[in-house]
């Protein structure tokens, strides 16, 4: 969809078209279903948060200003969505102390088969849940610490220590 | 344990990542089950809104009309005014909306203002879309070309208007 149309289409929505929303539906629910994916780490979670991201949209999108493309408000709302769902979850795992954990690298968790390939999003769903919040949000969403400390609600340096332990983690399973 | 550093943990993944696909398709249709949770206070909002777009619509629709029937009863005089479609002056007319529109975007509009300037042009962008649509689909009408000139001249107005409506 080129953006003026989809511009038109937001403007639709927000003034209660179903048709409208539903075109935006099919715009970005690829986008919006990947990122869930990958936080979730789970395709029935993933397919439910999807709904919740979209069905908060339609509740929200009267009060869109247009400041920032729909595309972007649409994922920062997707993974607001997920986070708050998975907020308690995560905070217990990402209060492990991550540094010093050499049992972790050797966790049957990240052992794909013997002799089978494994792909970066099939790795990131063997990650323990917080290493792979911080590793989705940090490294393929482009978000800084600071921002998922506050999004997430652990320390700055907790982050930091998570995607060290997810990024050891990924390689360690990617390499075999 | 690997011996590897952190720096280069962060380099082999790079290549890994920026193959990653930005969207992935979910497995079925989830828009059914979307639109079944779409609540009734946000669908109930839509009656009055449509109800006004209609409005807007119908208002554009009946000047064409009435131009039109004018057009025909005058004779050819006005047979040269309504003739060809004129793209040019339709892309002109938007064009000219369009940075009106920007230009209101930076002004320092109280927040009230800003929203009900906001929600009318929502219902004109829209009877400007149905109107595009219906000469897409009809593209030699001058009878829709006149509908959708009317909408767009509805837009510049409107927005002349808010371009001289008092600062906060």
């Amino acid at each position: 969809m080129d953006p003026d149309a989809l511009s038109l289409e937001v403007r639709r929505a927000q003034a209660g078209d179903a048709d409208a929303f539903a075109a935006l539906y099919r715009a970005h629910v690829g986008r919006v279903h990947a990122v869930c994916l990958r936080l979730e780490g789970d395709p029935a979670a993933a397919e439910e948060r999807t709904q919740d991201v979209f069905v908060r949209a339609w509740d929200r999108l009267p009060g869109f200003r247009h400041e920032s493309a729909f595309g972007t408000w649409l994922h920062r709302l997707a993974v607001n969505v997920v986070l708050a769902h998975r907020r308690t979850e995560w905070r217990r795992d990402l209060r492990v102390t991550v540094v010093a954990e050499p049992e972790l690298l050797e966790s049957p968790r990240l052992s794909p088969d013997p002799g089978i390939g494994v792909d970066l999003d099939s790795a990131m769903v063997k990650l323990p849940p917080g290493a792979r919040a911080v590793f989705v949000l940090h490294d393929i969403e482009g978000y800084g610490h600071a921002e998922i400390a506050e999004m997430t609600g652990i320390a700055e340096g907790t982050s930091k220590a998570q995607l060290f332990r997810a990024r050891r983690l990924l390689r360690k399973a990617l390499d075999r | 344990m690997t011996s590897q550093r952190p720096d280069d943990d962060e380099t082999f993944l790079r290549s890994h990542i920026s193959d990653l696909p930005q969207s992935i398709e979910p497995p079925r249709n989830l828009w059914p089950q979307i639109e079944a949770r779409l609540t009734p206070r946000a669908r109930s909002r839509t009656r009055p809104v449509l109800l006004r777009l209609a409005a807007a619509i119908a208002l554009v629709a009946l000047s064409s009309a009435v131009t039109w029937s004018l057009v025909r009863r005058s004779g050819p005089v006005v047979t040269v005014a309504t003739a060809p479609v004129d793209r040019a002056q339709l892309a002109r007319l938007a064009r000219a909306g369009d940075v009106m529109k920007e230009g209101l975007g930076s002004s320092s509009l109280a927040p009230e203002t800003r929203a009900i300037l906001a929600r009318n042009l929502v219902v004109i962008d829209s009877a400007i879309a149905e109107s595009q649509r219906a000469l897409d689909a009809d593209p030699g009408s001058p009878v829709l070309a006149d509908l959708l000139r009317a909408a767009h001249r509805q837009r510049v107005e409107f927005l002349q208007q808010a371009a001289r409506l008092p600062r906060s």
